[in-house]
């Protein structure tokens, strides 16, 4: 019965079927749209562009920083430009660009759903963020923010020229856009999975969107307020935060990192998420100790609440808050190396193929144990004293949130690519991008470790001579690192128009999304005909077993009710 | 039921066909499955909500803490009885959206609008005393912006008492330093609406020390310390009543809409479900007041 | 300075010494996890690579002490590392009781030092070898950060709140000092150099800063009076004794303020609070809220009239009454004047000499 759909599936696949791109192609038909993987897509192009501008302000940096007076740009220009890299990166990209674009496509797929459960409020969140992007964006073009994209008080509120308000009312907005997409989700999987798709038949991904919903419910709005407040002291003067107005600055950074600190986790749960999928589809094996992530996944949204003062060992904080803190820090520690060590066991008497994703999944899975590993450092309160803001923080920071979320999204775009625009594109150089950038990504950063081992503090337009050859080496790694980005961007765009055709199942993968074509229809699945879930998930042990071919792949025991029906 | 039709009721709210039964979106398998949605939804946004006026009422513990006497001082400019007033407006709003809603699940529609016309003059006035109390204090000089004028304030609310016989013991250090350092203010009456803050110094106002200069600083000094604790409180006021206010707004469109839909018996209130979610959302409303009213009003 | 490839920096301090053995320990456990995981991977790339001839039978899926194994091991290594950090961040957090004094007050975008014996600098602080030092600083306006890396050693400088960092020096040397927390265009331009210098040519550069002298850098050295001194000059300028010594016409109307640093005074809102330099400083600026139990509180707010540096020297001042003598003064010494923060102070920041 399975194998018979599977051979729909592919019959499907022949003749050009209606499908989610195809069935209207007007401008409002995508403006309007509420089908959630039209909303992925122009999540995915939004971002995309975003991502471009920060990526060229990173340039800037990395360019200026190759002098240690340098001379391309002023002090007041290079703070801008640092500020708009910070700022664009981390609420434009980094924040929604996991859970917007793949986690909104693959979302309902993933556990049998027609759509998310309020399709309006998602393309909501879409304007949302578009607005508050276009508000930073014109913050950042006409006036300038210079403040880093941590707004620490009084300097933001009282002494900063420039677009702040404007800037923090976008950053506000775009806060409502990640609020409204995690409502989505949260209830998507509480109230809409398929018959028979229990909590623990679940993909790990959604696990992973799922505690990664919880935490931008209960962070972002503390974010949110902060940072009107600061609005309201800077364009109003009422007094919270400023000391010349009787409020206490220190008490900003522990609102900010009250959300910002487990805003690392919104960006790092949902790439930790796709790993498990990648993994599990090249391995061709169930992930190992399957409860043991999903828990980890929780247990690091827990604990993520409760460390933000290990931003502030070197304020006036209480010693015993700090070691509070301290000791939290560290047990984050464990839940991370949970997953690791079972993805390692996972490719355990697995069937480890090479396809780009993995190969960019692989590289996550290094620079996420460097990342985390180095935080560490951060941690433990007497090294922090010496390392916290300089380059050492720079560093860890990006190999966590940018080697891992990252490197989590280009995995799973691979992954899914053919899912989401029915094309294959060119493999080679899928493949020859993840080493790239991988290496890449090691000689950009790795030398920042060194950097501020030795004493070079962030946010540094001049900096002493001794510093210099660390900063080469870095600008050097960022080159090609910039032309590990530029690659995807050819051969993805080159596949969507000459790519193959994809079938429903390129890599003979398990989970719902695999069972239906590629690209799925308007409603994904036929009309009055949810999946049944029978089985657990990453059920690939036919394959295992060596008599698997592609055609002839179990995909465990899937039932449709009403098979008879016509599909749309 | 066809998907064509069930796209048309899902999408759009300006359905023209009659429809026997309650409209199932398409995403959903059954009605039962959509009404939990929308209820587990605005638990969800409820829960995000109250992280977000938490933050503030920690703000407001904190600085309490902090700046215990100033608040014990400040408090006193609220007043109680317009406190009290609205708090019983917003109890009776809550009953009539309970019975509301009672009455949507029955189908009453009549009871309905009636019982949202009662919440939405309540809310009315409920907005129309907050508006009363803040223009009070405007003109108290107490909205914490640039022009925050302590003095003004103190000296006003010791005449006042004083005038209502309340007051017949000398006036408090802080009184004496408060008139002190108005009348000092008045000789020179640039200084007072340019009262030194950040804000006005980096606008090119009046440079900081020429206010100092110009206002004897030893006064002065004292005085701006306990101008900013006060400055504090009501910013946390402002913001925090403000921001209900804002909810306390959005709430009366959104029940407008909803007697508008009533009254014209469009097919979206078929079900009680858009109702209980704006009760759920009202209900919201009215218990951050509960906490607001006795932490800004009533302890001392 | 040289441009060769450097891996260390000196370890200048106490502090940093003790620093260096945990953050290698660190780099170890680092180093050996790292190593795990990625040989680890390329095992089982290479060995369950698709198409091998290995046995894939009976696949394990889950299995309780694995996991107990690799969720124990780095919990308790990491409680290790907490202790061992805790520990030495508590010896590193409070400044011994005999450390010398200087106080530090940053703004953007410079330095200013004010040592006890009336010695200002900007930008550059004269350290002895061996001594403990407590540094106590504040800042004028935005949040700043004292970071000097070879004392492996920062600490922020909040306005309106007094901020104490200590190091004993151990390693003679001119060391970079840089603001860490972000504060504004000129930012990276805020610092200078830390010199740490034997006992005898410490007392020799105390010696030729007495006198005013320009000398390194652009920094220049207040000299002549001690900041007892030049506190005491303020002291008397601003008649305070009048009120808390006695002498004059409002005789009696203040506490006296012999012995008063380091006492225990009970206010009148029942609080009681150890006079000390957040003390004092608050008491000259916002008087109302620690009036004194049995006293009518009448004295005058100082907020606007002194300014950070002006209450540090009174501070200095009010300490000494009743303990030790302090020498006559004459006029009190004006401010320093500002640091040039054009490109000569690139030059000055990061283009001298290093320390032979």
């Amino acid at each position: 019965m399975s194998v018979s759909t599977v051979d729909r599936a592919i019959s499907q696949k022949e003749k050009v079927r209606e499908n989610y791109l195809n069935v209207a192609h007007t401008v409002e038909s995508w403006l309007l749209t509420t089908d959630h993987k039209r909303i992925a897509m122009m999540y995915l192009i939004s971002i995309s562009f975003f991502f471009v501008l920060g990526g060229i302000f990173a340039g800037l940096v990395r360019l200026e920083l190759t002098s240690p007076n340098g001379k391309l740009l002023s002090s007041e220009t290079y703070n801008k430009v640092f500020s708009a890299h910070g700022i664009i990166m981390v609420f434009l990209f980094l924040v929604p660009v996991i859970p917007a674009s793949i986690g909104n496509f693959m979302l309902p797929i993933m556990i049998g759903a027609r759509d998310l459960a309020f399709p309006r409020l998602n393309l909501l969140s879409w304007y949302l963020y578009m607005i508050g992007g276009g508000m930073i964006l014109a913050s950042i073009l006409f006036g300038g923010v210079d403040t880093g994209w941590t707004f620490y008080t009084p300097y933001s509120s009282i002494y900063a020229n420039g677009n702040v308000a404007l800037c923090l009312v976008g950053v506000f907005i775009a806060g409502f856009s990640s609020i409204t997409t995690g409502l989505n989700f949260i209830v998507t999987v509480h109230k809409m999975r398929a018959p028979g798709m229990t909590w623990f038949r679940m993909p790990l991904f959604i696990w992973a969107l799922y505690a990664t919903s919880v935490i931008i419910m209960l962070g972002t709005p503390v974010v949110a307020i902060t940072l009107l407040l600061v609005v309201i002291e800077r364009t109003l003067g009422f007094g919270i935060f400023s000391p010349e107005l009787g409020g206490d600055p220190v008490l900003f950074q522990h609102m900010f990192w009250f959300y910002s600190h487990p805003a690392v986790y919104i960006m790092m749960l949902p790439a930790l998420g796709v790993i498990n999928e990648i993994i599990a589809a090249n391995c061709k094996k169930r992930i190992f100790g399957y409860e043991f992530v999903a828990f980890s996944s929780i247990a690091i949204a827990v604990f993520g609440f409760i460390v933000w003062g290990h931003h502030m060992f070197a304020t006036s904080q209480s010693m015993y808050a700090s070691m509070v803190f301290s000791v939290i820090s560290f047990l984050v520690a464990v839940p991370s190396a949970i997953k690791v060590f079972n993805w390692i066991t996972t490719m355990y008497k697995g069937s480890v193929e090479l396809t780009s994703h993995m190969l960019f999944a692989l590289g996550f899975i290094g620079l996420f144990t460097i990342g985390g590993l180095t935080g560490l450092y951060l941690s433990s309160i007497a090294t922090d004293l010496h390392l916290t803001a300089t380059y050492f923080v720079v560093a860890h920071f990006h190999y966590v949130m940018v080697g891992g979320a990252l490197l989590g999204f280009m995995s799973g775009l691979h992954f899914w690519w053919p899912k989401m625009t029915g094309k294959m594109y060119n493999e080679f150089w899928g493949q020859l991008t993840a080493i790239l950038m991988f290496v890449g990504f090691n000689m950009t950063f790795f030398p920042q470790f060194i950097a501020g081992w030795l004493g070079m503090p962030r946010r540094y337009h001049f900096y002493a001579q001794e510093y210099q050859v660390w900063h080469v080496a870095s600008s050097l790694g960022a080159s090609v690192l910039g032309i590990a980005f530029i690659l995807p961007a050819i051969y993805l765009t080159h596949s969507l128009i000459a790519g193959k055709q994809a079938s429903a199942n390129p890599w003979n993968a398990v989970g719902l999304e695999w069972t239906i074509p590629s690209p799925p229809t308007t409603f994904n699945f036929p009309e009055n005909d949810l999946p049944v879930v029978t089985w657990e998930a990453y059920e690939y042990y036919k394959e295992q077993h060596g008599h698997g071919h592609s055609d002839e792949l179990e995909v465990g025991a899937f039932e449709w009710r009403e098979s008879e029906e016509a599909s749309v | 039921m066809s998907l064509h039709a069930l796209e048309t009721v899902g999408v759009g709210d300006d359905g023209h066909e009659e429809h026997a039964h309650q409209t199932v979106s398409i995403q959903y398998e059954n009605i039962e499955q959509q009404n939990e949605s929308y209820i587990v939804g605005m638990w969800s946004f409820l829960v995000t909500e109250v992280m977000f006026f938490g933050a503030l009422f920690l703000l407001y513990s904190l600085y309490r803490v902090l700046y215990f006497n100033a608040y014990l001082e400040a408090h006193q400019f609220l007043d109680v009885k317009w406190g009290t007033l609205n708090t019983m407006v917003l109890l009776v709003s809550s009953w009539s959206m309970v019975m509301a809603v009672y009455s949507g699940q029955k189908g009453r529609r009549k009871a309905v609008l009636v019982f949202l016309g009662i919440t939405q003059i309540c809310a009315a006035a409920f907005m129309g005393v907050k508006s009363i109390e803040y223009s009070k204090k405007f003109g108290e000089g107490l909205f914490p912006d640039a022009r925050f004028n302590y003095a003004k304030a103190l000296t006003m609310h010791h005449e006042e008492s004083k005038a209502s016989g309340n007051v017949h013991e000398p006036p408090s250090p802080r009184h004496v330093m408060a008139f002190k350092a108005l009348e000092e203010a008045e000789k020179a009456p640039e200084v007072t609406l340019a009262a030194p803050t950040a804000m006005a110094t980096l606008a090119g106002a009046p440079d900081k020390n020429q206010i100092k200069e110009a206002v004897p600083s030893a006064a002065w000094g004292t005085f701006e310390h306990e101008q900013n604790k006060a400055r504090i409180f009501f910013s946390i006021y402002f913001t925090m009543t403000g921001l209900h206010g804002v909810h306390v707004l959005i709430g009366m469109l959104l029940m407008g809409a909803l007697m508008y839909f009533y009254g014209s018996k469009h097919h979206c209130v078929e079900d009680y479900i858009p109702l209980e979610l704006i009760g759920l959302y009202w209900h919201f409303v009215d218990i951050v007041w509960i906490f607001l009213f006795p932490l800004m009003y009533l302890i001392s | 300075m040289d441009n060769e490839l450097r891996l260390t920096i000196p370890a200048a301090s106490e502090f940093a010494e003790q620093h260096d053995k945990l953050f290698h320990t660190i780099n170890l456990l680092a180093i050996f996890f790292t190593v795990i995981v990625f040989a680890g991977l390329a095992f089982m790339i290479i060995v369950y690579r698709k198409g091998s001839k290995v046995n894939r039978l009976r696949a394990p899926s889950h299995n309780s002490w694995l996991e107990a194994a690799w969720t124990i091991p780095p919990l308790v290594l990491g409680l290790a590392v907490f202790f061992w950090s805790a520990n030495l961040f508590a010896s590193a957090y409070n400044p011994p009781r005999n450390a010398k004094e200087i106080f530090v007050i940053g703004k953007q975008w410079m330095w200013h030092m004010q040592h006890s014996n009336g010695i200002r600098e900007n930008n550059e602080l004269h350290l002895p070898l061996g001594e403990p030092i407590k540094l106590t600083m504040i800042s004028q306006d935005v949040i700043h950060a004292f970071y000097v890396p070879e004392f492996r050693m920062q600490r922020m400088v909040e306005p309106g709140n007094y901020s104490v960092m200590w190091v004993t020096p151990s390693k003679p040397g001119k060391y970079h000092l840089f603001c860490n927390m972000y504060c504004g265009t000129q930012h990276s331009e805020m610092g200078g150099w830390v010199y740490v210098l034997p006992k005898e040519e410490y007392n020799r550069w105390v010696a030729s800063a007495a006198r005013p002298v320009a000398a390194g850098g652009i920094g220049s050295k207040m000299g002549g009076l001690s900041l007892a001194q030049q506190g005491r000059a303020l002291y008397e300028k601003r008649d305070c004794a009048s009120c808390h010594e006695g002498s004059g016409p409002s005789q009696g109307r203040g506490p006296s303020l012999a012995k008063l640093y380091g006492q225990r005074r009970q206010l009148q809102s029942g609080q009681s609070v150890v006079a000390d330099d957040a003390y004092l400083r608050n008491v000259l600026y916002y008087p109302n809220e620690y009036a004194l139990a049995g006293w009518q509180q009448s004295m005058p707010s100082y907020k606007g009239t002194l300014s950070e540096s002006d209450v540090l020297a009174i501070n200095a001042y009010v300490k000494t009454i009743g303990v030790s003598p302090v020498g006559e003064v004459g006029a009190p010494s004006s401010d320093a004047p500002a640091a040039d923060t054009t490109n000569q102070q690139w030059r000055y920041m990061y283009g001298g000499e290093s320390y032979k």
